[in-house]
């Protein structure tokens, strides 16, 4: 009998330590995907350059619906931020704007963000499409990081 | 034997503990994001319509390395696919172009979608911005976590 008491407080302990630890997890691991505006793009083999009219807009995850806006130097702050920063390990990207010859939708791995004369330059490994060097109406569209919740999220939000 | 029961229902509640952790990890191998591009978009206050050269990218969540290009009846089709399908969660997604007074960028959530011809038509709720009724050289960041495309 001792033993299937012991056996009941055991579970009872496991349970209770491990709910809130998975509560705690949801709050703090906040996905946010990022875009990347701006009226001119220049690219060469290694670095895609936005330039200084840039603009940044994110976006929670769903389920969550929260969206707002933000600086360059904000953005590049977010780079090393949370636990599976884009410095541990590179986002992926998809870059589109206007060409010369039409539409340009290109598939990259995103590093190294620089600001650049207002603007801010990244080197990239292209992972899908063909990449011109000039581009207007560029947009970069990067896939989620996990953040620590604080930083981001006081930002300018709904 | 009600002891028995009484550890039955506790070793359960331990599982379904557990289990959303791990459906999220095992998820987490590289679900995908989806970009729609087209050369101009119509807006309602709830609906927004892309047509002409509608092209659909899509790329694996890092560290996944993978992208590639569907049609848009492709893209509608994984709406329902996978466990945490966009029909049972609605994506957010970023829209950008150019309106009349400039430059759009506005965040909506996707509620539904549509594919007609070569155009594809969502109905949205809006989250963050401004959306003016017609847009050119548009582009439609659809968030992902989805496994349309296979994880």
């Amino acid at each position: 009998m001792k033993i299937k008491f012991s056996i009941v407080g055991l579970l009872l302990l496991i349970c209770t330590a491990m709910a809130p630890a998975h509560a705690a997890d949801m709050q703090q691991n906040k996905r946010v995907y990022f875009a990347v505006f701006a009226d001119q793009a220049s690219a060469t083999e290694e670095h895609i350059m936005f330039s200084e009219d840039l603009e940044v807009t994110w976006v929670s995850d769903r389920p969550m619906r929260e969206a707002g806006v933000m600086g360059g130097t904000e953005f590049l702050k977010s780079w090393r931020s949370g636990p599976d920063s884009f410095l541990v390990n590179p986002p992926n990207a998809v870059l589109t704007g206007a060409g010369p010859d039409g539409r340009v939708h290109v598939v990259v791995e995103l590093m190294s963000p620089e600001a650049t004369g207002g603007g801010i330059s990244f080197t990239y490994k292209l992972l899908h499409g063909q990449i011109v060097p000039k581009m207007t109406a560029a947009s970069l569209f990067i896939d989620p990081a996990t953040s620590g919740g604080q930083f981001i999220f006081s930002s300018e939000a709904l | 034997m009600k002891l028995k029961r009484v550890i039955a229902a506790l070793i359960s509640y331990a599982a379904l503990a557990v289990w959303p952790v791990a459906a999220e990890e095992g998820q987490s191998g590289h679900p995908v994001f989806f970009v729609v591009t087209s050369d101009q978009a119509q807006a309602t206050n709830d609906r927004l319509e892309l047509s002409g050269d509608v092209h659909v990218t899509w790329a694996k969540e890092h560290p996944g390395r993978e992208a590639g290009t569907i049609s848009g009846s492709e893209l509608v089709k994984t709406w329902q696919v996978g466990p945490n399908s966009f029909q049972a969660d609605p994506p957010n997604a970023i829209l950008t172009g150019a309106g009349s007074e400039g430059r759009v960028q506005a965040v909506v959530e996707l509620t539904s979608s549509a594919s007609t011809n070569d155009d594809l038509s969502f109905t949205y709720k809006l989250l963050h911005g401004q959306i003016p009724a017609q847009i050119s050289g548009a582009s439609l960041f659809i968030d992902g976590g989805g496994c349309g495309m296979g994880c």
